[in-house]
């Protein structure tokens, strides 16, 4: 891969996101180990590891919700720690088990958002009774977020995401809590979302996931990333979940516990 | 209790079973974060009242009617502050939560036993114990009889207080579990701390009809009232009047079974649904949101609000503020706090010089909710992060939103007090300070939100409007940034207030004017200031603000062996910290502010309560509260230099 240079510009040919040499220590337990990752643009890119592999760390640090110890990650070639401004611009983020401003309902966070982010009236009411309309959250329209359920936060901290036509959505397990309804419909969005030239960054733990919708995998165990490629050259024949298991050393304990058999 | 013995209620099984329980209670106070220096306190406090209540059972009174009344009224004190304890601490750690045990295979009778013997065992009741001494005490003085109807009496009123205490805390717990509970727990905690700071005021009204004697209502009232009850029966066995005599024991039984009863049935209400967790009962969000069909409407709010970044932000404060319970109670809060210590004497002591300061009061009090925003919030902030260069925005939106609410009430308030009372001389006094505070608040609530936040609990993830979770040091933390908002947000209101107060002396109603000028200018200065800087640093250090909202002010460890070392020193700290505030504010507020303003407005000098100024001869009134001026500001300069000292967290 070739060097780019920090731009402020937005370069198309430029990976969609580039972390180099991310490092995230919290006391004495280092959560991210000096992580290189490329995600090619216009790719679909899983991100999978075990619990505690340091992924929601590592994704908070590449969109700037987490400041590294050392290390860059680029977007599209903008560095997010050094032009915060540019790099925001072109990304969504559906960050894991986060707060929202919980006293609005579903439209009003979207309206606020909207604003927020300087477009006007009319773009904004389109979009939000559209992303509503997709993400099946009209029905709850008079409820606010503080009473959604674990399903309807995802969907609704998606559509923020979504809004204002970012390039690339780096997305923190956004499957877990969701109906299989929703999840279908949500999958066709971020289909038709790569289809039209941008990309998409998921972490997840559920391999059968990742194998129906990505064509690119990096596995990351202990902050370090282990594997990375196209699917399969990840899975290499096999399925998602046997690489998985054997690149993350895993192994499958029976001994113990024989008053259970009882 | 008093059902049949089957063998789950044996003797044995109970004892086994409450031994267990009251082991694991200890355990809990014992492991309670910065649990064990607070508990101290109280207990001594505690321990301090009982002595005085046991003291009074000493007084010998000519009229036999007196005694009676003072009984009853003290314990009517005792049977409050059980009742109100379990309401006030609410999440600073609740004991044994029955609904831990659901799982267990203990006949729920035996638990319940078990768990009622628990809350017999403590230090609690047993001061209790010491202050309803008083009843024996008194009657002995009277003879056998009485002091043989007294012992049962004071035991049973000990009861009453316990399993009444109980109730409230399962009713609670019941309540809390579902949203409309939760916000009904927030505005009885709301009623309580305002009687808190407030309700010396009541307690004076009072007494002073207590003193006309007895055949009052007030004395009718806590007659009638069952912790009144023991004290009537040992009277009516002095006068040998056993029927009202038996009758008053007998009742006590009876109530004492009525709310056993009562509490049994909320237990196993509590534990058929053990989770805790608050089912998410939808309810409608109050207020413009475009209705149903009306596709790409936009939401009331912003149409009437300029569609820009800080307009967008004031729709979502607006919002916030209509429908987030904590928001107005600490509303409420403010205005009956100002109202319980400014009207209530104004009224009763004929001091209507008083009356056209409730607005600026009630200001103060809301300016002590101002200083957390951004951890009030959560996590909510990274929203705000991921997109670019709002900082600004978000700042001045909450600014304007916090005018638009608290300014128009506040100053309609004023107005209205001051034409009604006629006080005109309190023109320039109050315009001059109301201006000066409504603008510092926002201002300083900018700044010192954004410079020294104290992270919280998501706020979908609490329990009604007052949890900020588990950690005392939290809401230590939060009490000494509330103090500091008031103290910060009074000393700005001074310089035009002196202004003014020159201009009243040398009789220059020029002075006057230029001194409501200078009180809009340091209002109006500090907003703009602590705006600027405040979004100045969120675009600097906006990163940092984030970790520590979503990690806490420590460095997270994952493994148990290799936990942060300094965490028992910062919960002390902080708990110190909080505690000399505390001291601090109760002696430059209450024994230091406010019998200078008595002095000064001439409220009558009968009127003592628990200003300790007031009980020094005349002259040297002043000079007392100037006294406890001094202390309570060097408890608070020492409390910030603790903190000071403390290492930044990281």
């Amino acid at each position: 891969m070739e060097q780019h240079g920090t731009a402020t510009e937005p370069d198309s040919q430029a990976p969609a996101l580039r972390l180099t040499g991310l490092h995230k220590q919290f006391g004495d337990t280092t959560a991210v180990d000096h992580l290189d990752l490329t995600v090619p643009p216009g790719s679909f890119f899983g991100l999978v590891g075990p619990n505690g592999a340091g992924k929601t760390t590592a994704l908070s640090m590449a969109v700037g919700l987490l400041r590294p110890d050392a290390g860059s990650a680029r977007i599209l070639g903008v560095d997010v720690w050094a032009d915060p401004v540019a790099a925001k611009r072109l990304i969504g983020v559906l960050p894991d088990g986060m707060a929202l401003p919980e006293r609005l309902t579903g439209r009003e966070l979207l309206t606020y958002l909207g604003l927020l982010r300087g477009l006007d009236r009319a773009t904004v009411a389109a979009r939000a009774a559209e992303l509503l309309e997709v993400l099946e959250l009209t029905a709850a329209e008079r409820t606010m977020v503080t009473d959604y359920s674990a399903g309807m936060r995802k969907k609704i901290t998606l559509a923020t995401a979504l809004l204002h036509t970012p390039r690339l959505l780096v997305l923190d397990e956004p499957f877990e809590a969701i109906d299989p309804v929703s999840a279908a419909s949500i999958r066709v969005i971020l289909g038709r979302f790569v289809d039209a030239g941008g990309s998409v960054v998921l972490s997840s733990h559920v391999m059968a996931l990742v194998e129906q919708v990505c064509d690119h995998v990096g596995v990351i165990a202990s902050g370090r990333l282990v594997a990375a490629g196209t699917l399969d050259q990840v899975r290499d024949g096999g399925s998602l979940e046997n690489a998985f298991v054997r690149l993350v050393g895993g192994h499958i304990s029976v001994e113990g516990l024989s008053w259970l058999a009882s | 209790m008093a059902g049949v013995l089957t063998p789950e209620l044996s003797g044995a099984a109970v004892r086994d079973t409450a031994r267990a329980l009251i082991g694991m209670r200890r355990s809990l106070t014992r492991n309670a974060p910065g649990g064990s220096s607070t508990v101290q306190l109280f207990r001594t406090l505690g321990l301090g009242l009982a002595v005085g209540t046991l003291l009074c059972g000493l007084i010998r009174f000519e009229d036999p009617g007196r005694w009676v009344d003072l009984l009853a009224a003290l314990y009517l004190g005792w049977l409050l502050g059980w009742a109100m304890g379990p309401i006030a601490v609410r999440g600073a750690g609740q004991g044994l939560r029955p609904e831990w045990f659901a799982l267990l295979p203990i006949p729920p009778r035996r638990l319940a036993a078990g768990l009622l013997a628990a809350s017999f065992v403590g230090a609690a009741p047993a001061v209790t114990l010491v202050a309803f001494a008083a009843l024996p005490v008194a009657a002995a003085r009277l003879g056998v009889p009485p002091l043989l109807v007294a012992v049962p009496a004071a035991l049973l009123e000990l009861m009453l207080v316990v399993v009444l205490s109980r109730v409230v805390v399962a009713a609670l717990t019941a309540a809390l579990s579902s949203r409309r509970g939760q916000e009904l727990g927030g505005l009885l905690v709301a009623v309580v701390i305002a009687l808190a700071s407030g309700g010396w005021s009541l307690a004076i009204v009072m007494g002073q009809r207590l003193a006309a004697g007895p055949g009052t209502a007030l004395s009718t009232a806590l007659r009638v009232l069952p912790s009144g009850w023991g004290a009537v029966a040992v009277a009516a066995a002095d006068r040998s009047d056993w029927l009202l005599a038996a009758a008053a024991l007998v009742g006590l039984v009876l109530l004492c079974g009525l709310l056993l009863a009562v509490w049994a049935g909320l237990l196993a209400r509590t534990m058929r649904r053990p989770t805790g967790r608050a089912p998410r009962a939808r309810r409608v969000a109050r207020g413009g949101t475009a209705r149903r069909g009306t596709a790409a409407a936009t939401p009331t709010a912003w149409r009437l609000l300029p569609a820009s970044p800080t307009g967008a932000v004031v729709g979502r404060e607006l919002y916030a503020w209509r429908r987030d319970s904590a928001r107005t109670l600490l509303l409420l809060m403010a205005l009956l706090v100002s109202g319980l210590n400014l009207a209530v004497p104004a009224l009763a002591f004929s001091a209507p010089a008083l009356l056209p300061w409730v607005g600026l009061g009630a200001a103060l009090i809301v300016s002590t909710g101002a200083a957390n925003v951004y951890g009030e919030d959560g996590t909510a902030f990274w929203l705000t992060r991921m997109v670019p260069g709002v900082e600004r925005a978000d700042v001045r939106g909450r600014q304007v939103a916090w005018l638009l609410v608290v300014g128009p009430a506040m100053v309609v308030l004023t107005v209205a007090l001051i034409a009604v009372t006629g006080q005109g001389w309190a023109w320039p006094f109050v315009l001059a300070s109301l201006a000066a505070v409504l603008g510092a608040t926002p201002g300083l609530m900018a700044w010192v939100s954004v410079a020294r936040p104290v992270p919280e609990k998501d706020p979908h993830l609490r329990a009604g409007p007052f949890d900020t979770g588990d950690d005392p040091s939290t809401s230590g933390a939060l009490a000494a940034h509330g103090y500091l908002m008031l103290l910060l947000v009074a000393a700005c209101a001074v310089p035009g207030a002196l202004v003014v107060l020159l201009g009243a002396v040398r009789e220059r109603p020029a002075l006057q004017v230029a001194g409501v000028l200078v009180g809009v200018a340091t209002g109006g200065l500090l907003c703009w200031w602590g705006g600027r800087a405040a979004a100045r640093r969120l675009a600097d250090r906006g990163a940092e603000l984030m970790d520590l909202l979503r990690l806490g002010p420590e460095v997270p460890a994952v493994s148990e062996a290799t936990g942060p070392a300094g965490e028992p020193d910062r919960r002390r700290r902080d708990a110190a910290v909080g505690a000399l505030w505390t001291v601090g504010i109760i002696c430059v507020v209450p024994q230091g502010l406010v019998p200078v303003a008595f002095n000064l407005f001439g409220v009558d000098p009968q009127v003592r309560v628990w200003f300790a100024a007031r009980y020094a001869p005349q002259d040297l009134q002043l000079l007392v509260a100037g006294g406890f001026i001094v202390v309570g500001l060097l408890a608070i300069w020492w409390a910030e230099t603790i903190r000071r000292r403390a290492p930044e967290p990281s």
